[in-house]
């Protein structure tokens, strides 16, 4: 980069080409009164408070004049201070300007140009406009918006706009009556704003305050504990409670959503039950509890299911109690509901159960296939990255039977019928097949099974395909033509895929598309899997799987268990073990006696069709271990209290393979205890050893050691920041993918179709969606997002809804096979005739009760009230 | 399909970017009467521009009405000559009559009042225009007679 040489207030500076004149200025410590002006905003010229005197030119806008070589830059001058002090007033005469009583006094950037300026507030005052005040929107739970404060500076909206591509406000209206506000001029909380907060962050002045402020005096770096994208959080501390949350673009979850660490019903003391009622018991009584009644039973009859929530050393400690101490293959992890699946595929095809790229790559991918996948709602930061692509020229291609925020950004936009995606797919690799569209060099060099997969795509053609899935066979052409011929192409997936019944299959096919057009171990290209939890990825690569030990080691294989045994000490049960869904018939029939459930609710976790409740009853010893009771506690004989993200050490593993550091900030609520803490007590109960860490880092060496992806992973290094598994590698498979052959594996694949079907009787598909980004861990326990979710409803066509009478707002009875509900009805353009879309938020899915084992669609009729 | 959104899926083909979101506006304006929020969200979603910008852009052009229009949009002149010749009086009168205030719109649709600079007949002054009927030299007896007027039309005054 070139250096130039000017002289700034008769000093000499060094700056670099491409720099405004504020860049240069604020860089060298010199201030020039702005309030537009944001580092990481595009400059706007808004404000006009940052002139300064170019000489030979006179006063320049310094935030939009790049510093050239030679300038003579005065920042201060009777000139521009003039012309300063004019706009200031104009600004502050028709604001309100009662700084003593201000939310935002002491930081307010414009406190501050007044005090350099020595601007005269009465005087101001004298060019008041008669209109009264504005009304502040105080609708939002966690900051307000008062016009009153507002400078129009557009901080907030080009934020919104150019940092976050949500665009939930704009500035409307003209003149005096110009204000920030949302679409239709509503409440803020009634918008598609989705409360990050970021424009909160960088509003310079009183306009958007948080509704609870408290000044953090030290901060913590660690993780996000929501969704698995893992983004950095620093949390502030003031003493010993957590006062606020930032990050680089964090989404609402991320900013609030740690307040559930405060929530008031913390379970904070085990309990027993004695006479079937749950009574407080010391944490000696209930180490003894479990550990003599897990000691009565045989392996097979037990089983254990952790969260994708808890830390890898912690899920570490639990498949080693499971199969070193139980003697059980029966452990799993709640991502079972959402993408052991993705998981499972991956592994099958490339040898690693992980994505193959990193989200970062994104940006450069020259098309973007992303299937079953709400992203903008449960994971904003990979959302982001897909728009940022998207507006720079990348294809996206989005298959999803409901239209959501994304629609201005695809290219193509498939609505196949809920769970027919497999025959969507196979439709389009038929085509790239049979178009010679395909990567022949990289297809007979580097995978297998080439010759099968042709043979099962003679079962797809378009008429089929059209058939089954409603897309028009000029779509399905399209899609394989422009996925085909932009590379690289990179593929994404989230529970819209894995949630069907034959989700595995789906992702099948798309690991086929992948393959077939060469796009797996490229830069920017590559499989996707967007897992829901926190530490999906790393509950899995710990091994909380029923047929793999850590690092995907199936249990079956060949020396994989001799290796455990020989490094746990112990003998270990050769069978593999049953997955979270098969557990429920294993126990209605007997075979299970006892569970261990850590942070899983499968009451309400898992479609009708399981009989959950059933199973819970028939349970001879359920341990449950949460922060929270929930419905399945109600079942509990044993109830652990476990401590939250900010109340442990530990380490998450991110999608896309980063294993980051997570930080005790705040001791643990009452005498709740971390999960791993909780496991280390149980097993030396029962007497086991190996169990006796010091602390997660002395988990970790244990787990580098075992685990071949994890090799050098160790916590001082992660104290530099994220590592990526294996060994630093960002993009998977680029000589050779991780199997025997060093070859990838093609799927040839039947159509097996959504387990229900409509008939005359339940003649529509229902699907269910998340309308709000607050959900997850423990969303539901946070005031504000509790007050932010708009309720349940069920989206209607508007021919659907012509054909059924049906008018907007009307409460209507859904009947499924399984069960019915009672829901509002908005009549809207996003659904195709057909689909009716449930629509729900925070953690609850109210759709399951209507489901059998399908977890995401299910036929129904809509009755009416008479 | 509802009306306003049917006549959006005619309009909308014509247009594809974001350079034809004022002429897209003032279109469907012109069909619908104003452009109401689903409106909005159709040109945002057609055109690829955010809601919230096409929102912006229609609050910021007086021409364009977030809100609906009476089926009579009584529009009294406040031009110079009108002024002088007793405006006010008539738009005072008409308030009282029709129980709004300028710039408001019945609740049954029926009557939007407005004030406009000079509708360009300053010989006739004081002028109020009813939808495109220009009545000239009102007087505060006389703005009775615009009403009597419209009932006679159509029944319903």
């Amino acid at each position: 980069m070139e250096r130039i040489d000017l002289l700034l207030d008769g000093k000499q500076v060094t700056a670099r080409s491409g720099m405004t004149i504020l860049e240069v200025a604020l860089e060298n410590k010199v201030y020039v009164p702005h309030l537009c002006h944001h580092p990481e905003l595009k400059p706007a010229g808004v404000c006009r408070l940052c002139y300064v005197e170019l000489e030979g030119k006179g006063p320049v806008l310094s935030c939009r004049t790049p510093a050239e070589a030679g300038m003579v830059i005065k920042t201060r001058s009777p000139l521009v201070d003039e012309i300063r002090s004019g706009l200031v007033e104009l600004l502050i005469a028709d604001r309100h300007d009662d700084c003593p009583s201000c939310a935002k006094k002491g930081r307010c950037e414009l406190q501050k140009i007044m005090g350099y300026l020595r601007v005269n507030k009465k005087k101001a005052r004298r060019l008041r406009f008669a209109e009264g005040a504005l009304e502040p929107d105080t609708s939002n739970p966690f900051f307000n918006l008062d016009p009153n404060k507002c400078v129009l500076c557009g901080r907030c909206v080009r934020t919104c706009s150019e940092l976050l591509r949500i665009n939930a406000i704009a500035i409307i209206g003209r003149g005096y009556r110009s204000k920030v506000a949302p679409l239709g001029a509503k409440p803020i909380a009634q918008s598609s704003c989705e409360s990050c907060g970021e424009c909160v962050e960088r509003c310079p002045v009183g306009g958007l305050v948080y509704k609870e402020y408290k000044r953090p005096e030290k901060h913590v770096l660690t993780v996000c504990p929501y969704c698995s994208s893992g983004c950095r959080l620093t949390l502030g501390l003031q003493k010993t409670e957590i006062v606020s949350a930032q990050g680089e673009r964090l989404c609402a979850r991320g900013r609030f959503g740690w307040r559930y660490i405060y929530a008031p019903d913390r379970i904070t003391a085990p309990l027993a039950r004695t006479e079937g009622r749950l009574v407080e018991v010391s944490w000696e009584d209930a180490i003894r509890l479990a550990a003599t009644h897990f000691a009565r039973y045989r392996g097979e009859e037990i089983a254990v299911v952790v969260s994708a929530k808890c830390t890898n050393e912690e899920a570490y400690l639990f498949q080693k109690f499971a199969r070193s101490v139980l003697k059980t293959n029966n452990i799993d992890n709640t991502a079972r509901l959402s993408h052991a699946a993705s998981l499972e595929a991956l592994w099958e095809a490339t040898g690693i159960g992980a994505a193959t790229n990193s989200l970062e790559e994104l940006e450069d991918a020259a098309c973007i296939l992303m299937v079953g996948a709400n992203t903008a709602r449960t994971h904003p930061a990979a959302a982001r990255k897909v728009k940022e692509a998207a507006e720079k020229g990348s294809r996206l291609i989005i298959v999803d039977p409901v239209e959501n925020d994304f629609r201005r950004f695809a290219h193509l936009w498939l609505k196949p019928y809920p769970g027919t995606d497999v025959a969507l797919l196979m439709g389009i690799a038929g085509v790239i097949v049979e178009e010679g569209l395909l990567d022949l060099g990289f297809v007979e060099e580097r995978c297998e099974n080439f010759e099968e997969l042709r043979g099962s795509l003679a079962d797809f053609p378009l008429g089929r395909v059209e058939r089954l899935t409603g897309v028009p066979r000029e779509m399905v052409a399209e899609a394989a033509d422009v996925f085909a011929r932009s590379k690289p192409a990179a593929v994404l997936w989230s529970t819209g895929v894995t949630q069907y019944l034959h989700g595995k299959d789906t992702v099948c096919a798309l690991i086929n598309l992948a393959l077939l057009t060469g796009n797996v171990g490229s830069s920017s290209a590559g499989l996707h899997p967007l897992l829901e939890q926190s530490n999906a990825q790393g509950a899995c690569d710990m091994g909380c799987l029923p047929g793999f030990y850590p690092g995907y080691q199936p249990v079956a294989g060949e020396g994989v268990r001799e290796k455990f045994e020989a490094a746990w000490k112990t003998e270990l049960n050769p069978e593999p073990g049953l997955a979270f869904t098969e557990l429920w018939d294993a126990i209605l029939d007997g075979r299970i006696k006892a569970l261990y459930l850590v942070g899983a609710n499968p009451l309400t976790e898992l479609p009708g069709g399981y009989r959950v409740l059933e199973s819970l009853e028939r349970l001879e010893f359920l341990v449950f271990q949460d922060l929270f009771l929930n419905e399945t506690a109600g079942h509990a004989h044993l109830v652990l209290p476990a401590a939250g993200f900010a109340e442990k050490d530990g380490t998450y593993t991110t999608a896309d393979r980063r294993v980051q550091r997570l930080r005790k900030v705040i001791e643990p609520a009452g005498r709740s205890l971390p999960d791993g803490e909780i496991i280390r007590r149980i097993a030396a109960a029962m007497g086991a050893t190996g169990f006796d860490f010091a602390n997660p880092a002395g988990v970790m060496e244990e787990i580098a050691s075992l685990v071949p992806g994890y090799g050098g992973i160790g916590y001082e290094k992660l104290a530099e920041g994220a590592l990526v598994w294996p060994a630093g590698t960002a993009v998977l498979h680029k000589q050779a993918f991780h199997r025997l052959t060093s070859k990838a594996k093609l799927f040839p694949l039947d159509y097996q179709g959504p387990e229900e079907r409509p008939d005359v009787e339940f003649p529509l598909v229902l699907v269910t969606r998340r309308n709000a980004p607050y959900y997850g861990t423990c969303a539901h326990k946070v005031d504000g997002f509790r007050k932010l979710a708009p309720g349940e409803y069920l989206e209607v066509s508007f021919k659907d809804a012509g054909d059924l009478g049906l008018g907007d707002g009307e409460e209507v009875k859904v009947i499924s096979r399984q069960g019915g509900l009672r829901v509002a009805v908005k009549v809207t353009e996003d659904p195709p005739p057909g689909v009716v879309v449930l629509n729900y938020n925070l953690s609850q899915d109210p759709g399951k009760a209507l489901m059998r084992r399908e977890m995401r669609a299910c036929a129904v009729r809509i009755e009416r009230f008479l | 399909m509802d009306e306003e959104l049917a006549i959006c899926k005619k309009v909308l083909p014509f247009y594809s970017t974001r350079h034809h979101l004022i002429p897209v506006l003032q279109e469907l304006q012109s069909k619908i009467g104003y452009l109401p929020e689903k409106v909005i969200v159709e040109v945002s979603r057609h055109l690829r521009v955010p809601a919230s910008d096409v929102y912006a852009v229609a609050s910021f052009y007086d021409q364009f009405r977030l809100q609906p229009l009476g089926r009579k949009r009584i529009a009294v002149c406040r031009g110079t000559a009108c002024h002088v010749r007793g405006a006010p009086q008539i738009l005072k009168r008409i308030e009282a009559m029709t129980n709004l205030k300028e710039g408001e719109t019945s609740p049954d649709l029926e009557y939007t009042l407005e004030t406009v600079g000079c509708i360009g007949c300053c010989a006739l002054a004081p002028c109020v225009r009813v939808n495109k009927e220009v009545f000239g030299e009102m007087s505060p007896e006389r703005v009775a007679e615009l009403f009597d007027v419209f009932g006679e039309e159509d029944g319903n005054a």
